[in-house]
C-alpha cells in the first residue's frame, strides 16, 4: 500500500496513542462525578496499551543498530534518542497501573475514600500524555 | 475478570498496582545509571545486540513492576491498607518526579573530569 510506503507503521500507532492519551485524559477528569465513562476509560488504556506494545515490537524487530548512546553524545540528537526510549516506560508503566486501578475499582472509584486512585488516575494519564508528546517533540529535533 | 472485582473492592490490588509503578520507575533509573556508568553492566543487559542494552533495561523494569505486584499483593492481602494509601500515593508522585530528573541526558551523563 502506497500509504504504509510513505508513513513508518510504528509511527502511525504512535500518532494513535497520542491522540488516545488525549481522550483518555479528557476521561479522567469526569471519573468523579461522571461513572459512565469508567468502562469506554478502560477500553482506551487497554488499546493504548496494545498500541504501545506494538509500537515497541515494530521499531525492535526494525532496529540496525542500538538506539542508546552509553552517556556519550556526540550531538543532541543522538541523546534526545536515548532519553526518548527511557520516556517511553512512562505511558507503559503508568498505563498499565491506571488500568488495574480502574478494573479494581470500576464505578464505586467515584467513593470518598478512593480520591487518592482517582488521583493516581489522573495524574498517571496526564504525565503519560505530557510524555508521549515530549517524544514526539524530540523526535522532531 | 470484571465479576471478580465488582463482588467487592480489592483495594490491595489498587494499591499493590500503584507501589508497582513507583519500584518500576526506581528500577528504570538506576539501571540506566548503572548502564551509563558500568560497561560489564551494559554488556550484561543488553539481551538483543542490535536493540541494545534497552532490550535488557525494558524487561528488568517490566519484571520489577510485576515482581513488586505479586509481592506486594501477597503481603497486604485481607489487609486493612488505608493507612497504606497516602504513603504509597506520595512515594509514587516523588518517584515520577526522580524518574524525570535522572533520565535527563545531562544529568546521568554528568562526569567531574
Amino acid at each position: 500500500m502506497f500509504f504504509l510506503e510513505v508513513i513508518h507503521p510504528g509511527q502511525l500507532l504512535f500518532a494513535l496513542v497520542v491522540l488516545l492519551f488525549g481522550s483518555a485524559f479528557t476521561l479522567s477528569f469526569l471519573i468523579g462525578s461522571k461513572t459512565e465513562v469508567v468502562k469506554p476509560l478502560i477500553a482506551v488504556l487497554f488499546v493504548i496499551l496494545f498500541l504501545l506494545l506494538g509500537t515497541l515490537a515494530i521499531e525492535f524487530s526494525a532496529a540496525q543498530t542500538p538506539s542508546y548512546t552509553y552517556g556519550a553524545f556526540a550531538s543532541l540528537s543522538e541523546a534526545l534518542s536515548t532519553h526518548r526510549w527511557l520516556l517511553f516506560q512512562l505511558p507503559l508503566v503508568l498505563t498499565m497501573s491506571s488500568l488495574f486501578i480502574l478494573m479494581v475499582y470500576q464505578e464505586r472509584i467515584k467513593e470518598k475514600h478512593a480520591f487518592v486512585y482517582r488521583g493516581t488516575v489522573l495524574f498517571s494519564i496526564g504525565i503519560s500524555f505530557a510524555s508521549v508528546v515530549v517524544i514526539i517533540f524530540e523526535s522532531m529535533l | 475478570m470484571f465479576h471478580f472485582f465488582k463482588e467487592r473492592i480489592h483495594e490491595s490490588f489498587a494499591l499493590a498496582s500503584i507501589l508497582a509503578g513507583s519500584v518500576a520507575l526506581h528500577v528504570a533509573w538506576i539501571d540506566n545509571l548503572l548502564i551509563t556508568r558500568s560497561s560489564s553492566i551494559r554488556d550484561w543487559i543488553t539481551l538483543n545486540p542490535e536493540i541494545g542494552p534497552i532490550s535488557g533495561l525494558y524487561v528488568d523494569t517490566l519484571g520489577a513492576f510485576f515482581m513488586t505486584l505479586l509481592l506486594a499483593m501477597a503481603f497486604w492481602k485481607g489487609k486493612d491498607v488505608s493507612h497504606w494509601r497516602d504513603r504509597v500515593f506520595w512515594f509514587f508522585v516523588c518517584s515520577i518526579i526522580i524518574f524525570l530528573l535522572m533520565t535527563l541526558p545531562f544529568v546521568y551523563g554528568f562526569v567531574i573530569s
